[in-house]
């Protein structure tokens, strides 16, 4: 995940191609963030008078009547419609999920404890919600979004309402009186061992088959739907079901129908009124897409993006998602815009103008989960665009459209979507240089992947043929492969704090911090018995973890259960069974996450060290020193400091990652998701590494109580990779990352190190070459200034960050200040 | 019996350089230097032997370093601020002051390695090299100063099929090393002041030995393979006589590249931490339009340019 909250741009500045652009862009910037009630009023009103009806139909039902009466809002400068809310930044409170931390909000209470250890950002919009909510309208809810008075009252109605009913107190009732480690499970969040319940947004990482639903049109879909019900007869449960699925799915596909044709109608409304020929024009043209998609397959690329984006926005809608992506959009989108350029109805500018827009469009969607989640995902809504890759033969896939998607992101800043680029040696130069063009405008991606790996991963996880995985695979959130059109949403149960695991392991299973004991183990009194310790707690802890989400997704099937974006994932329509009844093709992707994981290793590389190689000291002289966070033991600190470190390409502590590393992802696959299949480990780490390090005492790394723990997953701790990054990225590439699904490595340079087009290819060589040694994901920071100028405000987060200039080198945060100061001056000029 | 492989002290290695030649190269900064450039950004590269440096902000003044000094090479000057006498420090082989430090304040410039030492820490990146058409850059300092070191290890390199630059001073005695010199792919050949007074005050030698070795240089090897770097420093390199000095220079020896190396004061802070004094004027800068105008002129003339920096 890239945050881009700097719009500063470096050797590469673009600007929105067009007025429209310009509009909608600027429109966005200046606007607050808000709550809109509205789709939550209709769905609740719709689940009042809906009592009786199957729980399939009940779901559909109440999502189809609110979509159909939303309003339909079109915005100045807008060339294709569909907006989540009425407001240009809004968010929809998804009661139905989760209703508490609502609830809480609004009655001023106390957050979940883990509010105490989160942190949100403050400025752009969070800033301007407060400044607004100071103006007398609206009121603040929770940290960032305002919310007016009249709303309020609706909002709190819903909310009670909810209460009981919403997917986390179904769950809550159902698990914490059956499952035999809720009481564990409730510790782990108290000592902040895992992240908060995360009910309010609990889906997302996947992705719709767009490829059929455009070729098809959904009138299409309906007629094989209706087709399915006819020719089944109701002779069992699972037959009844299915036809109850069936249903419920021509609801929501006709319901997505009649919400196109009101913005069809709003679109002439507004046209009839409309001055200016231009606007009028386009106004038209709108009312004359959303009346014929997505019911029938566009006709040309223009119509392609109108029904790609109502497509896309219905199940955004239907879901609280985090990490609902557009997949391999350059793929499925090609034959609409190659068509209309080979018979000269459109031109790249035409396209690239569509293009700037949908990232204006993606970005306004907001989300609000409680408040920690909204910390620890920093807001962001992880909606993943992948491009290049392979086709189905093995070729390489970039084309055209994947170098407008490129420039358009260069040219329209916007934070999402966010882009990354199945990497394979095969794709076009051009594309790569293009790609490498967007990384220096400072937005952070695109990401690079290596689809090798994924390959391998999906081969022996799935076994889907090999030509099927080449063509469909994708991105579903911020790193997570999955498989586009016909997967299983990766619900997520959070994240797992490697570090609280360590403290566990260290302390019998007692956690120092907050004194409560988890399963009870020996105190390790050596390193063996350590490593020993901390395998049983990881163990444990992900086998809880697994379980006990689990009994969330029983609920969620009663309660949330995702009918709409079922219709659209193979082969849940020709199955007739939902995608929480495993009608998906691959139903093995939730993913246990984690973060934490360096300073485990480096721990435990202390420990090997002092403990057992040098015997400098014993395992209780150890845990009285971090009991007392390091005070007086500068001499051990040191030398705990000192001792090997991750990140360095020395096997000393590469070897304890790689053991940890199939000790995890061994525990992860034991266990099996809610739909029987084993689950999928991955490793990331958002915003988690801050959080989790607040609640963990010193370490045996080095680190001091309730600092930051290492961010990502193969980057080194903050200052402790002394050889360089060529050296991080060897100790990287010996994990085998063909393990897991899902991994991250940030870089950061300035922009000088990358200068012109040698430069960029100096960096496409890195990609290839960590990519040949099977590392399996990559991204980029190019600095610029306002980033330079936080680094003299937080040294610590940019430990990592190298000046180099031909023939000096040294870290940015150890020069002086007034030298630092020539850096930035010379950052901002950019010879 | 083998003769034992040549050592010598290198200051630091840095991979990923992205300056210092084409494709990705791993640099390796040799000890000593005959020059003594003002504006020398790594003056811990000057002297042939390991140095200690020592930095004011990380230092806590603590006094622990004094506790283990066996030499008292360390002490408290009035200001109480740590003061190394470095006649006294001999540079001990277990670095009791380095490692009793809690803070990192001292370190010490100069690691002695031997040749496959050094070729194995720089061999871990081959598959960047040659992925990207990269190599081994020899920095310093100055890697001529060392001819049996950079003999033996540029053979080694070549038997793996490592490329490997040089970037020299050109202050180099050239009997030493005509035998292998023309193994180096490209070769970095500064040039400072081409007036032999200035060369003096500001470098602290005569040109002539530099010139000379350029001379010698140009009719050993392929002239394309040498590209001539050039510090601007306003006012000392970056004036007209000197630059019109150079063109003159680069068409007499038929060289066609140029690089320019705008002045900067990334290194300034390091004169303090080898308690030394920095000489260059304080203000003196560079700007873009000027490193421009330079390289235009330089262009009109023929002379390709790269310009490295910030």
């Amino acid at each position: 995940m890239s945050s881009c909250s700097h719009y500063d741009t470096r050797e590469t500045k673009g600007a929105p191609s067009t007025e429209n652009v310009k509009i909608m862009r600027n429109r966005y910037l200046s606007e607050p963030m808000k709550v809109d009630v509205e789709y939550m009023q209709l769905y609740t009103k719709a689940h009042k008078t809906s009592d009786g009806l199957n729980s399939f139909e009940r779901r559909a039902h109440c999502h189809a009547y609110a979509l159909e009466n939303l309003t339909p809002v079109i915005r100045e400068g807008e060339l294709f419609s569909g907006n989540k809310t009425r407001f240009v930044r809004g968010a929809i409170p998804y009661a139905n999920y989760a209703t508490n931390y609502i609830l809480r909000t609004l009655n001023k209470e106390e957050q979940e404890t883990q509010a105490k250890f989160t942190e949100i950002g403050t400025g752009g919009g969070i800033e301007k919600s407060q400044k607004i909510a100071s103006e007398g309208k609206h009121e603040v809810f929770g940290k960032k979004f305002l919310v007016s008075h009249e709303e309020k009252v609706i909002l709190k109605e819903i909310a009670e309402y909810w209460s009981g009913k919403c997917m986390q107190d179904v769950a809550d009732r159902f698990w914490k009186n059956t499952f035999d480690k809720a009481e564990y499970i409730e510790k782990g969040w108290k000592a902040g061992l895992y992240t908060a319940p995360h009910d309010p947004a609990p889906e997302g990482r996947y992705v719709l088959d767009f490829e059929t639903a455009l070729a098809e049109g959904f009138d299409n879909i309906i007629k094989k739907t209706k087709r399915l019900i006819k020719q089944t007869e109701v002779t069992d449960y699972e037959s009844a079901e299915k036809v109850y699925f069936w249903k419920a799915g021509h609801r929501t596909l006709e319901a997505t129908i009649k919400w196109a044709h009101n913005y069809s109608e709003e679109a002439l409304r507004l046209a009839k009124t409309e001055k200016n020929d231009k606007r009028k024009n386009e106004l038209l043209k709108i009312a004359e897409m959303c009346k014929y998609v997505p019911a029938k397959s566009p006709r040309n690329f223009h119509e392609a993006m109108q029904a790609f984006w109502l497509i896309y926005l219905a199940g955004h809608i239907e879901g609280a998602h985090l990490g609902y992506s557009p997949g391999r959009f350059d793929r499925y989108m090609y034959p609409f815009y190659i068509r209309d350029i080979e018979n000269g109805t459109t031109t790249n500018a035409k396209v690239l103008e569509l293009l700037e827009a949908l990232r204006v469009k993606m970005t306004e969607i907001e989300y609000m989960a409680s408040f920690s989640w909204e910390g620890l995902g920093s807001g962001n809504l992880y909606q993943n665009m992948i491009l290049g890759g392979l086709d189905e033969n093995g070729h390489r896939a970039d084309n055209e459209l994947s170098q407008l998607v490129l420039q358009s992101a260069i040219n329209c800043q916007t934070t999402q979507p966010t882009l990354s680029i199945w990497y394979d040696d095969s794709l076009s130069n051009k594309f790569l240089l293009k790609a490498i063009e967007c990384v220096k405008t400072g937005v952070g991606f695109p990401a690079f992947f290596n689809l090798k790996i994924y390959i391998q991963h999906e081969l022996q996880k799935s076994k889907l043929p090999l030509s099927l995985i080449r063509k469909y695979a994708a991105m579903g959130g911020c790193t997570e492969p999955t498989m586009e059109g016909m997967s299983y949403g990766v619900v997520q149960a959070g994240f797992i704090n490697h570090a609280k695991v360590l403290e566990l392991a260290l302390n019998g299973g007692l956690d120092p911090q907050t004194e409560l004991t988890f399963e009870k183990s020996e105190i390790p009194q050596n390193y063996d018995e350590l490593v020993k310790s901390y395998k049983f707690h990881l163990r444990n802890s992900i086998k809880n973890w697994q379980r006990y989400w689990n009994y969330v997704m029983a609920a969620h099937r009663d309660t949330c259960n995702l009918i709409y974006s079922s219709m659209l994932v193979r082969d849940c329509l020709d199955r007739g069974k939902s995608l929480d009844d495993k009608g998906a093709v691959v139903n093995g992707s939730p993913t246990t996450l984690s973060s934490g994981m360096v300073n485990v290793v480096n721990s435990l590389a202390s420990v090997k060290k002092l403990v057992r190689d040098d015997k400098k000291l014993s395992m209780d002289e150890l845990r009285k020193a971090l009991a007392e966070n390091w005070e007086r033991k500068e001499d051990l600190h040191k030398e705990a400091m000192d001792a090997p470190k991750w990140g360095n390409n020395d096997d000393y502590a590469d070897a304890i990652y790689e053991e940890l590393f199939d000790s995890y992802c061994g525990y992860v696959s034991e266990q099996l998701n809610y739909l029987g299949e084993p689950y999928d480990p991955s490793m990331l780490a958002i915003s988690t590494h801050a959080p989790f390090g607040k609640v963990c005492g010193a370490t045996p790394d080095g680190r001091y109580a309730g600092e930051t723990l290492a961010d990502g997953v193969t980057s080194p701790f903050y200052g402790t990779d002394k050889n360089g990054p060529l050296a991080v990225l060897h100790s990287a590439g010996k994990i085998d990352h063909t393990k897991i699904r899902g991994g991250l490595h940030n870089m950061k340079f300035l922009p000088s190190t990358l200068k012109g087009i040698q430069g960029s290819k100096k960096l496409i060589s890195l990609i290839k070459t960590y990519f040949d040694t099977l590392g399996f994901q990559l991204q980029f920071n190019v600095v610029d200034s306002a980033m330079l100028k936080d680094a003299q405000e937080n040294p610590d987060q940019y430990r990592d960050l190298i000046v180099r200039v031909a023939g000096f080198s040294a870290f940015f945060v150890e020069l002086g200040k007034s030298i630092q100061n020539e850096i930035i001056n010379r950052t901002e000029q950019n010879l | 019996m083998q003769d034992k492989a040549p050592s010598t002290f290198i200051f630091d290695i840095e991979d990923f350089a992205t300056q210092d030649g084409p494709g990705i190269r791993t640099v390796i900064f040799f000890k000593g230097c005959s020059l003594r450039c003002r504006w020398c950004s790594n003056p811990e590269s000057q002297k042939n032997f390991p140095e200690i440096l020592h930095s004011e902000s990380l230092c806590k003044k603590c006094g622990t370093c004094i506790e283990v000094c066996p030499y008292e090479a360390v002490t408290f000057n009035e200001n109480k601020a740590l003061s190394f006498n470095r006649d006294f420090c001999l540079i001990c082989k277990d670095k009791p002051c380095v490692t009793a430090c809690n803070n990192d304040a001292i370190r010490i410039a100069g690691k002695k390695l031997d040749v496959d030492e050094l070729f194995d820490k720089v061999n871990v990146n081959s598959q960047y090299f040659s992925n990207s058409g990269g190599g081994i850059t020899l920095s310093g300092g100055e890697p001529l100063l060392h001819p049996d070191f950079v003999r033996a290890f540029i053979n080694k390199c070549t038997q793996f099929g490592l490329s490997v630059g040089l970037e020299t001073c050109g202050y180099f005695k050239w009997d030493q090393v005509k035998d292998f010199i023309e193994n180096f792919d490209f070769i970095f050949f500064d040039i400072k002041c081409l007036d032999e007074k200035l060369s003096k005050k500001y470098t602290g030698q005569s040109n002539r030995i530099i010139l000379q070795n350029l001379e010698k240089l140009a009719t050993a090897v392929d002239t394309s393979k040498i590209i001539i770097s050039v510090a601007l420093i306003p006012g000392i390199t970056a004036t007209e006589k000197n630059l019109s000095s150079l063109i003159l220079l680069c068409k007499e020896m038929n060289i066609s590249s140029v690089r320019l190396l705008p002045y900067h004061t990334l290194g300034k802070g390091k004169y303090a931490e080898l308690g030394r004094e920095y000489l260059m004027d304080d203000g003196v800068k560079i700007t873009d339009g000027e490193v421009r105008e330079i390289q235009k002129c330089l262009e009109s003339n023929s002379i390709t340019c790269i310009i490295e920096g910030l």
